[in-house]
């Protein structure tokens, strides 16, 4: 259950097209939506969550499209940007409200379990206008939670929130996706997307520009050299030894870091300790230097 | 679920600032009905001036007024603010929600007007309830009316605001006073018929039957909440980046 | 004789410069805000749908001068369709809706899209950028309250047979042309100004000031309309007819229609009513602008 799925999905604003048959399915866990601003994420989301209706294509959730079926809600809890939020009412109220607005039997309940999950208990009793943007954030993920829903859709959650409540938040998603639910958050940030996603899907500029776990998606680079860097005790010497090597196509050495470009990953994992033993060098310190989310990003943008 | 669903509109519709400055023109009515009773005026004169006073007055500057302010934010100020998503991401007919939110915004107008001006044709006729109660009635109905367009209005532009004040004051205000065709098709004219209905007397000025005025001012508040239905039901909510 | 080859090389720093030329200070500033001021009043610079409101009042308040100056060409001094006084209480409609359309432009944007902040980090003070504001939509009102009415006066004396006679008769009236005009200019702005400083949407700043308007005239009328001492009430829930009194007491002459002809309170009344309004009004802009955090 909770299965997102686009089919061939695009949507325009007259001469604007913001998505671009996309397709793609969204389980059960943690998946991430990347994209520079104004890539369509939100787009996206908003379309995932029946309020923008496809140009072309289908969304659905389990089967039934989201467009105009707003007994779907029962099952989803999304999370705008937008920071306006009903200002004159409480914390408490606020999530109550939602709660009952669900079909609730108990909402109260309903909603201090939700209060407690994101640790907002002491400001719970005060109006929102008079909330900081992190708190704001998190009556915002109170209310889309509070009716236990099977999928979350979040765009942009961690906007405005200090590094403890990130972690915080971050936790609790974790903690849901292990429930089994199906959680799809949005962010331009690499670092929380890394974090915390097991799947990434990456947007640029309307398209689908790749899907999966994203060192994978690195590894089917094969345009672009793979970096490393290492520390040894004798750089230079290793260098020599390494540019013998077929797979290595160049050798930077500079700032005291010995950097390789090597065509192809897996000889040159190969060939690494041989070239050390003959070069008579201890190896101190290698590591992958773009295979962060970062360069497959910065890559994937600028095809 | 309905029941917090108007509680969350009322609250939102009726902030301090909004409500105290809307309840001050109201006051304003009843003012001039005091000041005339203490201008201790010929008791002939009395029944002309408060149909004066709650027509021009009344039914022609309080209640459009209102109505468009508080008709255009039931819906219009959170679909501006965003804020409407929370109301929409439920699993209620958005159908529902918009009914709802007409009806509170017609009561929150009734509550602003029709007690002003119960209140100041009672004060002004010293102590006759009749032309009160017919205005009050009469603006009760043109509420209806007033509300449900300028709902409407709110979910087809985002300046339903200005358009609903132009429209009052040009259409409702110029163009139905010179031409008489148009007259079946001013909310002014239906409420003012509804009043000389109930207790006219011959103090009120109503260019109208009250019977075409009751039917026509009921299919435009039917046709306006249903458009308004339609529109919610569709309505695309795109967040702030694309 | 050859060139001898480039020997040395140098590296150009393009990078961030300093800027070092006379700056304007806040002279510069002020006339910058007043002159952005008087395009937003204006609608310059935007969409032509923003241009219609303000360009039609305009017009709409100078064709009454045209059509009168036209018809003294054309058919002599037979009739006298306004004169000096009574012009601005005969296009009265037209002054709120000037105002309501353009004066939320000019305020109510900088407040919405938190502006000011970087306004208020520049040399300029708060006064400074209130003043400069008020300057800016009273130049723009002259476009409605003087305009017109200079255009008759020039029309008059051209259209006589002897100009400079008429010059010579007109020019009297000159003061009280400008007087008056500059009058209702600088109270309608401040009114104006100070309403739409308190609200955050432009919408309901423009709706507030229509509303004011509206309501005060028609109480006006109904109040002139009941007599018995009520009609010396009147003039003063309607700032038009203030403004009117005001005039009338600084260069004479009474208008027909206005709810002070027909009241008996003496006019220096007036002048203070419209005194009390600016004092109000600079109080409102005051403090609403002092409480903005930087």
């Amino acid at each position: 259950m909770s299965q997102l799925t686009l089919g061939a999905v695009s949507r325009w604003y007259g001469n604007v097209v913001a998505v671009n048959d996309v397709t793609f399915e969204v389980g059960p866990g943690i998946t991430g939506l990347l994209g520079p601003n104004g890539a369509g994420k939100t787009t996206l989301l908003h379309m995932m969550a029946g309020f923008l209706a496809p140009s072309a294509g289908d969304v659905k959730l389990d089967g039934t499209p989201t467009w105009r079926h707003p007994e779907l809600y029962r099952r989803i809890g999304f999370v705008p940007e937008r920071e306006a939020v009903h200002s004159f009412l409480t914390g408490r109220q606020f999530v109550e409200a939602s709660a009952r607005l669900q079909g609730m039997d108990d909402a109260r309940a309903a909603a201090d379990r939700a209060i407690d999950m994101v640790d907002l208990q002491s400001a719970a009793a005060r109006a929102i206008g008079g909330y900081s943007k992190g708190m704001r954030q998190r009556v915002k993920v109170a209310a889309s939670l509070v009716h236990d829903p099977g999928t979350l859709i979040l765009d942009e959650p961690f906007n405005g929130m200090d590094p403890r409540q990130r972690l915080h938040m971050m936790d609790l998603l974790r903690r849901m996706a292990t429930e089994g639910r199906t959680i799809l958050f949005s962010s331009h940030i690499l670092e929380e997307v890394e974090r915390l996603s097991d799947r990434v899907l990456v947007v640029v500029a309307g398209r689908l520009a790749a899907s999966g776990d994203f060192r994978r998606i690195r590894r089917l680079m094969t345009d672009r050299p793979h970096r490393f860097t290492i520390r040894s005790s004798d750089d230079r010497a290793l260098a020599r030894e390494l540019l013998a090597t077929p797979s290595v196509e160049g050798v930077d050495l500079r700032d005291g870091l010995l950097s390789v470009n090597a065509g192809d990953y897996g000889e040159l994992t190969r060939a690494v300790a041989p070239a050390a033993q003959r070069a008579n060098v201890s190896i101190l310190e290698l590591r992958p230097a773009d295979e962060s989310l970062e360069s497959v990003f910065s890559y994937l943008v600028r095809r | 679920m309905i029941l917090t669903l108007a509680s969350v509109s009322l609250r939102g519709l009726l902030n301090r600032r909004r409500t105290l400055l809307l309840g001050l023109f109201g006051a304003l009515v009843v003012l001039v009905a005091v000041l005339f009773q203490l201008a201790d005026q010929p008791e002939d004169e009395a029944l002309a001036f408060t149909g004066q006073l709650l027509g021009n007055f009344g039914l022609a500057v309080l209640l459009p007024l209102v109505a468009v302010i508080v008709g255009t934010a039931a819906i219009g100020s959170e679909l501006d603010d965003g804020t409407i998503i929370y109301l929409l991401a439920k699993p209620i007919p958005r159908g529902l929600v918009a009914v709802v939110k007409f009806v509170v915004a017609w009561v929150i107008v009734v509550l602003l007007v029709c007690p002003p001006i119960l209140v100041a044709g009672i004060v002004a006729t010293g102590g006759d309830p009749d032309l009160g109660v017919a205005y009050a009635v009469a603006a009760g109905f043109g509420a209806l009316e007033y509300t449900a367009v300028f709902l409407a209005l709110s979910l087809v532009t985002s300046r339903a605001l200005v358009v609903g004040l132009a429209y009052v004051v040009i259409w409702e205000g110029a163009v139905a006073g010179l031409f008489e065709g148009t007259r079946i098709l001013s909310v002014r004219q239906h409420a003012l018929a509804i009043a000389d209905a109930i207790g006219g007397e011959g103090a009120i000025e109503a260019a109208l039957e009250v019977g075409p005025a009751l039917v026509v001012g009921v299919i435009v508040t039917v046709v306006a909440v249903v458009l308004a239905i339609r529109r919610l039901e569709r309505v695309e909510l795109r967040g702030e980046t694309g | 004789m050859s060139a001898s080859p480039e020997t040395t090389g140098t590296i150009y720093d393009i990078g961030y410069r300093r800027y070092d030329g006379p700056r304007l200070g806040r002279r510069g500033a002020i006339s910058a805000i007043v002159g952005a001021g008087l395009r937003a009043v204006f609608g310059l610079g935007r969409s032509g749908r923003s241009k219609i409101l303000p360009w039609g009042s305009v017009i709409l308040a100078v064709l009454p001068a045209v059509v009168a100056i036209a018809i003294r060409v054309l058919a002599g001094d037979i009739i006298e369709l306004y004169s000096y006084h009574n012009y601005l209480w005969e296009i009265g409609g037209l002054l709120p809706i000037f105002l309501a359309a353009q004066a939320p432009e000019l305020a109510v944007n900088d407040m919405r899209q938190r502006v000011l902040p970087l306004y208020f980090s520049r040399p300029i003070s708060r006064l400074d950028y209130v003043v400069a504001k008020l300057g800016a939509l009273t130049i723009g009102l002259l476009a409605l309250t003087l305009l017109p009415v200079l255009l008759l006066f020039v029309g008059r004396v051209l259209a006589a047979e002897d100009v400079v006679g008429a010059l010579g008769d007109e020019l009297g009236f000159l003061p009280a042309i400008l007087g008056n005009g500059l009058l209702h200019a600088v109270v309608l702005a401040s009114i104006g100004l100070a309403i739409c400083s308190l609200s955050g949407r432009r919408a309901y700043a423009a709706a507030a000031i229509l509303a004011i308007f509206l309501v005060g005239s028609v109480m006006s009328a109904m109040l002139t309309e009941l007599g018995g001492g009520l009609q010396n009430l009147a003039p003063f829930a309607y700032p038009l007819s203030i403004l009117d009194g005001t005039r009338q007491w600084l260069f004479g002459e009474s208008v027909a229609g206005s709810p002070v002809s027909s009241s008996d309170v003496p006019l220096p009344f007036y002048a203070l009513a419209t005194a009390v309004l600016l004092a109000v009004s600079w109080a409102v802009l005051a403090l609403r602008y002092r409480s903005v955090s930087t």
